[in-house]
């Protein structure tokens, strides 16, 4: 029995719904040697802005129970380097290729979207709309939802490519923050990023990042990731993508009854450079022993009573 | 070409206490290495723990290699507790190793502590015509690890800082002197970054080129997520991809 694990997310066509999740695998680069791309749903590249960023100061990174924080701080080379130099390596893999797109303003987004319309190989965007918003004082674009629905609106307008909008769960109501980017425009949601987080050095007494405050990642987010998909996913139309500690093909499948219609794997890579094609294998096997079709059957299907 | 391998693990030594020597059956990964490199280790405690970084002490056959680390953490103490013949899920070999330019004649090695530990990997491969010094410092001399790897191959001058072996003090007291004796054509330097970033000073003061091996926390381990980063002339760079070793003066201490 052929399983049916091909999804069409937000018009964007994947041979199989486990993604690679923005800032786990570089540009495609690095993990070519360890995994056959071409066998990924799709690759959500690391975030591109529209100039060259250095990141943040180091020490970047801290391991906490069951997770990790980060404050990487978008170093990337600008979305120009991007289009010349790792566009072309990955359209040598028969592999959707989604553009995280970040930056600190509505104009700064909106010059990386114009410069990836141009582009070829771009099958989607995913809009990181947890950065700070500095015309706002800092505050995320995606902690507010008329700052989150006007800056999808802004893009929206001046991209036809599938527009997926990473939601931030620093937030108190999902939902709303889901619905207002629906009604931006958005074609689907992907969450959740990082949970904001701190950790401190007590024999040091400063924090163990330089940034001091950084994002949570891991299975220890996992029971919030799950909950906001599941509360984000009732809330809208749109398709929805879940990811947040993914470790396994039974984390994956909370997602798919939680509502996602695809899932992204992220921290596990650091573990495993293969996590994702093993969670895909384990999710056809889980089909195959429940006697299931293919990944429809499972999407919401959570059963409350 | 990186590998990602079940290693066997064929044999554990503890060499000094709390410091361990363990030696690896992963074939691809033997053949591939070069001296300066790292293997990335994946520790199963049941639990998510990162991979950690271990620098590649020594390829000991066509199909093996070593490494050294001492028991310091979760990770570490976990490694420290497997016995032969468990199986252990490794990534490499990664970075950026040591290049000793082909005219140099004459070698000066500098270890601090664990800083010996990919240095028996360098003697071995080097060309038998360099005449090499290494210079070996650590806290007292049970601190002082493979001595007879490194004596076999260099003339080794020992430091501790309880003068309990070799000379009292630190490898960065002997230095100057030993430089401007032994005039190498390059300094290769491991151990703590307070050690290095003197050692690369000293070496630049006295003209002459210095590598360092710098040691990050790390995630991925092969350049994807960024984490791993030091300062650079030329901006942030990856201790896993550009380095581990680097040359010393343009790094941003």
């Amino acid at each position: 029995m052929k399983l049916k694990l091909g999804v069409e997310l937000a018009g964007i066509k994947m041979k199989n719904p486990v993604m690679t999740a923005s800032g786990t695998f570089g540009w495609g680069r690095e993990y070519a040697e360890l995994v056959d791309l071409g066998k990924l749903g799709a690759i959500v590249v690391k975030g591109v802005t529209i100039e060259e960023r250095q990141g943040n100061k180091p020490p970047r990174i801290w391991e906490t129970p069951a997770g990790m924080l980060n404050s990487i701080g978008l170093q990337n080379k600008g979305v120009g380097h991007f289009i010349e130099e790792d566009l072309p390596f990955l359209g040598q893999y028969d592999v959707p290729v989604i553009v995280n797109v970040a930056g600190s303003s509505v104009d700064d987004y909106s010059a990386v979207c114009e410069r990836l319309e141009q582009a070829q190989g771009v099958a989607g965007l995913e809009l990181n709309i947890s950065c700070p918003n500095v015309k706002s004082g800092g505050l995320e674009f995606g902690r507010d939802a008329e700052a989150a629905a006007e800056l999808v609106k802004r893009v929206r307008a001046n991209t036809a490519k599938p527009l997926i909008v990473k939601l931030s769960p620093n937030v108190a109501d999902i939902a709303e923050i889901a619905k207002a980017v629906e009604a931006a425009g958005a074609d689907g949601l992907s969450l959740i990023n990082t949970v904001l987080g701190m950790a401190i050095d007590p024999e040091t007494w400063h924090p163990r990042l330089a940034n001091v405050v950084g994002g949570l990642s891991g299975p220890a987010i996992r029971p919030i990731a799950v909950r906001m998909v599941w509360e984000a996913a009732r809330a809208v139309k749109i398709p929805v993508v879940g990811m947040g500690g993914i470790l396994t093909a039974r984390d994956a499948v909370e997602f798919f009854l939680a509502g996602a219609h695809a899932v992204a794997v992220g921290t596990a890579n650091f573990l495993n450079p293969r996590a994702a094609l093993d969670v895909l294998d384990g999710i056809e096997e889980y089909l195959e022993r429940k006697r299931l079709t293919g990944i429809a059957e499972i999407v919401g299907k959570v059963e409350l009573t | 070409m990186i590998f990602q391998a079940e290693a066997v693990v064929l044999k554990k030594e503890e060499l000094a206490s709390g410091v361990y020597r363990l030696t690896l059956l992963a074939k691809e990964i033997a053949q591939a290495a070069k001296p300066g490199q790292f293997v990335h280790m994946r520790l199963d405690g049941g639990d998510f723990l990162l991979r950690r970084p271990f620098s590649i002490h020594r390829r000991v056959s066509a199909r093996a290699f070593q490494v050294l680390f001492q028991r310091s953490g979760r990770g570490t103490d976990y490694l420290s507790r497997v016995e032969t013949p468990a199986r252990l899920d490794v990534l490499g070999p990664l970075g950026t190793g040591f290049q000793v330019p082909e005219k140099v004649e004459r070698l000066l090695l500098v270890a601090g502590g664990l800083g010996v530990a990919p240095l028996p990997f360098l003697l071995d491969e080097l060309s038998g015509k360099i005449d090499v010094l290494a210079l070996v410092g650590a806290v007292n001399k049970n601190r002082i690890l493979v001595l007879p790897d490194l004596a076999s191959r260099a003339r080794v001058e020992v430091v501790t800082e309880d003068g309990s072996r070799g000379r009292r003090g630190l490898v960065t007291d002997v230095l100057p002197q030993l430089i401007q004796n032994h005039r190498p054509g390059i300094v290769l330097a491991c151990g703590p970054e307070g050690m290095l970033r003197k050692v690369a000073l000293m070496a630049a003061e006295a003209n002459v080129s210095c590598q360092v091996s710098l040691e990050r926390r790390m995630a991925c381990g092969v350049g994807a997520c960024l984490s791993c980063v030091c300062r650079t002339v030329d901006g942030f760079e990856r201790v896993c991809e550009e380095g581990p070793v680097f040359d010393a003066t343009r790094i941003v201490w």
